[in-house]
């Protein structure tokens, strides 16, 4: 499978990595080989130094968008005649997008210790270097019905006078900083001009690495080798924006993304959100990083596997910065991701490659990547909030080029969260992909070592909780030990993540029938039809026992509106259920007789 | 002490990587001509990634006239040597 932008990203951001991602280029090169292409484009590069290194690590990143890039290179150095008196080869090339690879080393006004603002000829320095990109940005847009992108200028990490240098009119720094706000407000006047921001892009990585003198002097690059990979990321982000492939829509999971915990188990008060606690201020942060997204006229979607009440109380959260008004549509339910996904993209009618996918679950992830692997996924490690806007924000998934008032009213305009009932049957495979996964079940009676997880359990759970009954250790120690009660335990695991043990299931036998009182199961399993491989190995137990009935002591609690739904799709029980103890007519139970895992008993 | 067969495999990792090629077998006589993608840019790739194995650097006139690998292993060894 060919990278992912998300997976690319780590590889750009330490020295290090970018070594190894510049000597694996080829590597990379051949990954992308099958992408799927959405589109060409045709980039002519007028050169302000070497562009051959720029030119091959754009297109790869280009690739990677989709996009297959031809390119043409002007000769070294040569941008301001390129751009005056274009080539008849260039001419003839119809360029999509005229890239001028120019820096610092193409300033023509620097080297003497005077005013960049007003000299003898009464034209500042400052002016003459705007000046030369004013005559080139209007001869290409006389010449070509294309896009031009403009560096404008990265800064000296050498201060030869310091300070002063970004203080004083004669200062390097002060005049860089000058033309760079000039060239962006002159910009404004040519509709196909583009600034692309080496500056910032310069300062992101650190000016010292971002210059090599080295590379410079012997190899014409005006950024450093290392610093490449960044340089032809941020172009690519550009020029794939340039051909309005930017994504428009980040769909986010809820419980530990916008907020530590699962709420439907530990509810609106145990979530971490807020400034209390180190990880409440993270998750607060990467809220302000959606708000700000959001009102820059990304939609953002919800799509939690919750109850709805649960999805919005998290939501209504006194420090949550994310409302519910903030939502283009909230897909609060549990189904498979891939299911709710697709209502999402039917209800925002966008195409899927306009969607950015963000969960802390590997398995939603995967199952999402698989469906829909036009969506771009990114995977959070919920060890490490704090890393969650950077991770959102690297990828450059939402460039854009010009705001507009509608993109920043546009949230407004399918404000409603809302459960919209899927109307066509999905072709979504659910079955198949957990059955690709070789999940494996081991399901047994615990053992020593497992009681305190089993106790944690069973007095944590809140979702697939039968009853909410909290046991003290002695009484799980009986009910493991008693010879008339049995408990199961499941541990789980797959390809993707080892779970450990997330459920339990406990009773008395009474007179012929099996009583069960205890049943449980964390959330990480949902989903999974782990209850399905439980129920299975219960009731062979119960035939060993020559039992061949069953009841449930339930007991409806304000959280576990979950498990009534698994019990009424296991046939257990129909929606009317009612507190206290509940025959079960084996008849009726629906277990496939081929579950997505391998179910070991031990 | 690193001896030149040493570099010579570190190197010969190096290729492999750069080339995309795991079966490449590269020796003291192996030149530009040798490998067809060997060409200005893979040799900044080629430097920077022993630069990074070995670290070390290298000077502008060092680079400048090497005219095959056991001229690039003989300056690594001298340089991981001292």
């Amino acid at each position: 499978m060919s990278p992912t932008q998300t997976e690319m990203i780590p590889l750009l951001w330490t020295v290090k990595d970018r070594g190894i991602f510049m000597a694996s280029l080829q590597q990379f090169e051949e990954s992308l080989k099958h992408k799927t292409i959405i589109t060409g484009c045709k980039i002519a590069i007028l050169s302000g130094s070497t562009t051959s290194l720029v030119s091959r690590l754009l297109k790869l990143f280009l690739m990677n968008n989709g996009i297959k890039a031809e390119i043409l290179e002007g000769h070294f150095g040569n941008f301001f005649i390129d751009a005056m008196n274009p080539s008849a080869e260039l001419i003839a090339f119809e360029p999509d997008v005229i890239y001028i690879h120019s820096s610092r080393v193409n300033l023509k006004s620097f080297g003497n210790l005077r005013s960049f603002e007003a000299s003898d000829d009464g034209h500042s320095l400052v002016d003459n270097e705007v000046s030369q990109s004013l005559k080139i940005w209007k001869s290409l847009s006389d010449k070509f019905d294309c896009w031009v992108i403009h560096n404008n200028f990265d800064l000296s990490p050498e201060s030869p006078l310091g300070n002063s240098e970004a203080t004083e009119d004669f200062g390097h720094n002060y005049a860089t900083t000058e033309i760079n706000r000039r060239l962006v407000s002159e910009s404004k006047n040519f509709a196909q001009v583009l600034i692309h921001d080496l500056n910032s892009l310069s300062a992101s990585i650190g000016l010292d690495e971002w210059w090599s003198s080295r590379d410079w002097i012997q190899y014409g690059l005006a950024v450093s080798t290392m610093a490449h990979p960044r340089l032809g990321f941020s172009l690519a982000s550009v020029i794939t924006s340039v051909l309005g492939e930017s994504k428009k829509c980040l769909v986010l999971d809820f419980d530990n993304t916008l907020w530590g915990g699962v709420i439907g188990e530990v509810g609106i008060n145990g979530i971490e959100l807020g400034p209390d606690s180190s990880r409440g201020k993270a998750f607060l942060e990467f809220q302000l990083t959606i708000k700000d997204l959001a009102s820059r006229g990304v939609l953002i979607a919800g799509c939690t596997k919750n109850e709805m009440k649960n999805a919005l109380s998290g939501l209504n959260h006194p420090n949550s910065i994310l409302k519910p008004e903030d939502f283009a549509v909230i897909e609060a339910s549990w189904d498979p991701k891939p299911i709710a996904i697709r209502r999402i993209i039917e209800n925002l009618n966008f195409g899927m490659r306009a969607f950015v996918f963000v969960d802390d679950s590997k398995i939603e992830v995967h199952s999402v990547k698989t469906e829909f692997p036009e969506i771009e996924t990114i995977l959070l490690d919920s060890k490490f909030p704090e890393k969650y806007s950077s991770m959102v924000l690297r990828p450059r998934y939402f460039e854009s080029l010009k705001l507009t008032k509608e993109d920043i009213s546009r949230k407004g305009t399918q404000a409603t969260p809302r459960v919209k009932k899927l109307k066509n049957a999905s072709t979504y495979d659910h079955m198949q992909m957990l059955k690709d996964l070789n999940a494996v079940a081991t399901i047994g009676r615990p053992t020593s070592d497992q009681l305190e997880r089993v106790l944690q359990l069973v007095n944590k759970t809140n979702q697939f909780n039968l009853n909410g009954i909290r046991r003290t250790p002695l009484e799980i120690k009986k009910f493991a030990e008693d010879a008339d009660s049995l408990v199961l335990v499941g541990e789980f695991k797959d390809d993707l993540t080892n779970y450990g043990l997330t459920t339990v299931i406990g009773g008395r036998f009474e007179g012929g029938s099996f009583k069960v009182e205890i049943w449980v199961m964390s959330c990480r399993t949902f989903d999974r039809y782990l209850e399905h491989a439980m129920l299975s190995v219960l009731q062979r137990e119960m035939v060993a026992k020559s039992t061949n009935s069953f009841s449930l002591d339930f007991k409806r609690t304000a959280r576990n509106d979950y498990f009534v739904g698994t019990g009424v799709a296991l046939g257990l029980f129909d929606k009317s259920i009612t507190d206290g103890t509940c025959q079960v007519d084996g008849k009726m139970m629906v277990i496939p007789s081929e579950l997505p895992m391998k179910v070991v008993s031990r | 002490m690193k001896s030149s067969e040493d570099v010579l495999n570190s190197c010969n990792e190096i290729f492999r990587t750069v080339f995309s090629d795991t079966t490449l077998s590269i020796n003291v006589a192996t030149s530009a001509s040798d490998i067809a993608d060997w060409d200005s840019l893979a040799q900044i790739r080629l430097l920077m990634a022993m630069e990074q194995t070995f670290e070390i650097q290298f000077a502008l006139d060092e680079v400048e006239d090497l005219q095959n690998v056991g001229e690039i292993v003989e300056l690594i060894l001298v340089k991981v040597n001292q």
